[in-house]
């Protein structure tokens, strides 16, 4: 009788294992499809002709620009999102490094921008082996590209609003923003223009 | 004395007389401002003498003061003290070189003999003239032009200070404009604008001559040598590149049927850049959390822990079954 019970049990855990390692495997899958998918858009994006105001979009959302961070390997175009709502940031940052707060790409002032801190080290999972004096490019719609150079690289708490302000509007910088120690900080790394 | 040291002596006294006499004649000179009517009078009035004096005019400039006839001097429309030579007393005395001797309330001689020169004479017409630039062609210095501009890739909106003429419109309007510092001759007519409009109303009369005369004198001198250019849409803008709080003079002319009429504003440019943060600083009271880039480890656990779970029973499962075998 207790075998029986057992069987039952061992047929649901292995059913539910295999439904579990499927999702991880659909997880995975989509990961390298929306990486391949961001390379595309990047590509796109250096063709698109400034002239005539040309406006690209993935998956439903304005592209604004591209990040760059050489050190680690990284490219991804900026997402607009018109939104500062946590919740509502969600779904898009699935998809790419969004605008979280700011003007445009390369406007004067501070341009925050917000990236899931993937385990797997893409969006902005291997940000947090950048250090003070890495260099962020970002590229804008005129196709023009700025080098930032990292100034500041600080943990703080989900609610410190104050990393997003301009401090200076005379000055380009660029703020990013990524969870670590699960979600209870965020990793922030303060980048500005090299004049 | 030696016969050489005395010419060299008498050498010395008159050179330094020849030095020193034009200083004291222009200075005394420098005391009396003739002011012109319109009825051929002529009004002189002297520095520093607002109470009553006495004065005396002579042809002769050597002749003893003892005789000479004082008379007293005769308030202006005004109220100030001045000496009057009227239109049929100067064309008795014009053709002479006339000499006039002023003594002050307590009998101090403080003009002495000196000539008076009637050509230096400022008409009272060019100092209404003075007093009326700015007004002569009606305009509103206070208008604003506002454009929206990308400065460095920041939507900027640009306002500047202009001037909207509001007289007739049936007239043509030209003008120039010139931003300060420039040719000395601006600088100066821009000091003396201001020395005009700040502290005209408390100069006596003797200094409010002298500035007006160095003013017209200025003004038409350069106003004749404008290039000008024609007003479109009744506005002049402030001159290009102007920064916030230079100075600049519009010389202006209006051409309405056969007249003209010339004039100028003395302003000062003003510009305002605001860039396009304002939504921004709205959004920073908005927001209360940063967003949330956690990438969750959930189906991994979960999966470990069903891993785990599977084992357990596994190896349950083998001891039930080790037991029913024994």
């Amino acid at each position: 009788m207790k075998l029986k019970i057992y069987k039952a049990i061992l047929a649901i855990l292995l059913i539910a294992f295999i439904i579990v390692l499927g999702l991880i495997i659909a997880k995975y899958f989509n990961s390298q499809k929306n990486e391949e998918l961001n390379q595309e858009t990047v590509e796109t994006f250096s063709n698109i002709n400034t002239q005539e105001n040309e406006k690209i979009e993935m998956q439903g959302y304005e592209v604004i620009g591209i990040v760059k961070i050489p050190k680690i390997n990284l490219e991804y175009p900026i997402l607009n999102i018109e939104t500062s709502n946590p919740e509502e940031t969600k779904a898009p940052m699935k998809i790419s490094i969004v605008k979280y707060w700011g003007g445009k790409v390369n406007d004067y002032g501070n341009l925050s921008i917000a990236g899931h801190n993937n385990h797997n080290g893409t969006m902005f999972g291997k940000t947090k082996n950048l250090e003070i004096g890495n260099i962020v490019e970002l590229t804008d719609l005129e196709k023009r590209t700025i080098q930032y150079e990292i100034y500041d690289k600080f943990v703080t708490d989900p609610n410190d609003v104050s990393i997003l302000a301009t401090n200076d509007n005379s000055i380009r910088e660029v703020t990013l923003i990524t969870c670590t120690n699960g979600n209870k900080n965020r990793l922030i790394l303060k980048a500005r223009e090299i004049l | 004395m030696s016969s050489f040291k005395t010419k060299l002596l008498g050498t010395i006294l008159i050179l330094m007389l020849l030095i020193f006499v034009p200083f004291i004649v222009l200075a005394a000179n420098e005391q009396l401002q003739i002011v012109s009517t319109e009825n051929g009078d002529y009004l002189i009035y002297v520095q520093n003498l607002t109470e009553e004096f006495k004065y005396a005019l002579s042809t002769n400039k050597d002749e003893n003061v003892a005789t000479l006839d004082f008379i007293s001097s005769v308030p202006d429309d005004d109220g100030n003290q001045v000496v009057l030579i009227t239109n049929e007393k100067y064309e008795e005395i014009k053709d002479e070189n006339v000499y006039i001797w002023i003594e002050n309330s307590e009998n101090q001689m403080i003009i002495n003999a000196e000539q008076l020169d009637f050509s230096l004479a400022f008409a009272k017409e060019k100092m209404n003239i003075v007093e009326n630039t700015t007004k002569r062609i009606l305009v509103d210095t206070t208008k604003t032009l506002t454009s929206v501009e990308d400065i460095e890739g920041v939507k900027t909106t640009v306002t500047t200070g202009a001037i909207e003429i509001t007289d007739s419109k049936d007239a043509t309007y030209y003008y120039m404009s010139v931003k300060l510092p420039a040719d000395e001759k601006y600088n100066r007519l821009m000091e003396l604008s201001e020395t005009i409009n700040q502290n005209y109303n408390d100069m006596d009369m003797y200094s409010r001559i002298q500035t007006a005369n160095e003013f017209y004198n200025l003004y038409n001198e350069l106003i004749s040598n404008v290039q000008w250019q024609e007003v479109e849409n009744m506005t002049i803008a402030q001159p290009e590149d102007s920064k916030n709080g230079e100075q600049y003079i519009v010389f202006l002319r209006k051409v309405e049927e056969d007249m003209t009429t010339l004039d100028a504003q003395f302003l000062t440019c003003y510009e305002d850049y605001n860039p396009e943060f304002e939504n921004q600083e709205r959004q920073v009271s908005e927001t209360t959390k940063l967003p949330i880039t956690y990438d969750s480890i959930a189906l991994i656990v979960i999966l470990a822990v069903i891993a785990i779970a599977i084992v357990i029973v596994f190896i349950r499962m083998k001891k039930i079954n080790k037991k029913e075998d024994k």
